[in-house]
């Protein structure tokens, strides 16, 4: 029990860790919309595959579940994008 | 109609215990409705220039303060403002206007050092500094001091005047408004060709790299029959120290994108929060992903907009 709530805990540490780095390259890169655009894009991606691989070590992955890290991932992305493409 | 608003956004059985928004075809809506929106904007600013496009607020005369003001802070004189600068800082934006193109060299080849030369600036040291799409003159300052080139140009000793322009205009079908800031000193004797000079270079587009590209000797250059010849507009000669008095646009583009998309996010993220709540309430068993990790994905978007300005620097 408590080696699947460290892998757990684990997991969510590493989403943390992956959208931080994401979003402070992001600001890093502020001024710069090309090299934010592929900054996007990843950390997209390693949102899917996040949810992916957590939702399968938690015996819960489902092709419903991995639909919904998509859709929510590309309305974060459309929504990202499309504001840093304006500035 | 208020049981189809409430299955939108409220569990019930109706919507097999998850709001209508959150289901996969309502997401796929969502997406495709941004997509769509923005496309419709596009077409929209380049079929009808003028009514949405970027308003700022810069002044020149504040870009030349607030760049003396960070000069001094390091203990370096101001910069004089030099009516000939501002116009070739004028004429550089009328032409990146005119010719469609942001960069340092145009596309046909014109460096900096035309408009320099072209004005009558015999120049032994020379930089450029250009930004366009900010709201503000202190956003355009702070941009070029947090990049190391621009900075080097603002906080060089090797400059004693300088010239800046802001203009209104549209580039690549949109509105837009260009600074450029143009810094010199000039010979003491005149002579057509520079002894040195440095350009801030924008950290992207382009071959060669920054660090190649920022102290780079420029070409020997003479308002000859090597440079292309092009006349800027009558206006862009008279509009010394001050703006482009072009009327504004009714609509920032800017502003309306990051508005809904800020509206649109935030309305989901509520959304999310209410349906993690009520999962973990009633503990609710279903087939989905984590509300409360896509909560904290949008809260990131959400909080770089509105973290992030407008703009960009070259």
């Amino acid at each position: 029990m408590s080696k699947k709530l460290d892998l757990l805990h684990s997991d969510y540490l590493f989403l943390s860790l992956g959208l931080g780095i994401g979003g402070g390259i992001y600001l890093l890169l502020a001024h710069q919309p090309s090299l934010q655009v592929g900054v996007i894009i990843l950390t997209g991606i390693f949102y899917i595959l996040w949810g992916a691989i957590h939702h399968a070590r938690e015996d819960e992955w489902h092709i419903k579940v991995l639909l919904e890290y998509i859709l929510i991932a590309a309305l974060a992305v459309t929504l990202w994008l499309s504001f840093t493409l304006r500035t | 109609m208020l049981i189809h608003f409430r299955n939108l956004f409220w569990h019930h059985h109706h919507n097999n215990h998850k709001p209508k928004i959150l289901h996969l075809s309502s997401l796929t809506v969502l997406v495709i409705l941004v997509v769509v929106f923005q496309v419709a904007l596009t077409l929209f600013t380049r079929l009808k220039p003028g009514v949405l496009g970027f308003a700022a607020h810069i002044s020149a005369d504040e870009v030349v303060a607030l760049t003396n003001q960070q000069r001094q802070t390091q203990g370096l004189p101001p910069l004089q403002s030099n009516s000939l600068l501002t116009q070739a800082a004028a004429a550089k934006a009328a032409y990146m206007f005119a010719k469609n193109f942001w960069a340092h060299n145009a596309p046909d080849g014109t460096t900096p050092w035309f408009f320099f030369n072209q004005i009558g600036y015999n120049y032994r040291y020379a930089g450029e500094n250009l930004a366009r799409d900010f709201g503000d003159s202190g956003s355009v300052i702070g941009a070029w001091m947090n990049s190391s080139t621009h900075r080097d140009n603002i906080l060089s000793d090797h400059y004693n005047e300088i010239g800046v322009a802001v203009v209104n205009g549209i580039l690549g079908g949109q509105e837009t408004t260009l600074v450029v800031q143009m810094f010199g000193q000039r010979t003491a004797a005149v002579a057509s060709v520079p002894q040195t000079a440095a350009v801030a270079v924008a950290e992207t587009k382009g071959s060669k790299t920054q660090a190649e590209m920022a102290f780079s000797q420029p070409q020997p250059q003479k308002a000859s029959l090597s440079q292309p010849v092009w006349q800027w507009p009558e206006t862009m000669l008279t509009q010394v120290g001050g703006e482009y008095s072009e009327k504004f646009p009714l609509l920032s583009v800017f502003t309306l994108t990051k508005s809904l998309n800020l509206g649109l996010a935030i309305l989901v993220m509520i959304v999310l929060a209410i349906d993690g709540w009520l999962v973990w309430h009633r503990q609710t068993v279903r087939i989905s992903g984590k509300s409360f990790v896509h909560l904290s994905f949008l809260a990131l978007v959400v909080l770089l907009i509105i973290l992030s300005g407008s703009g960009q620097i070259m």
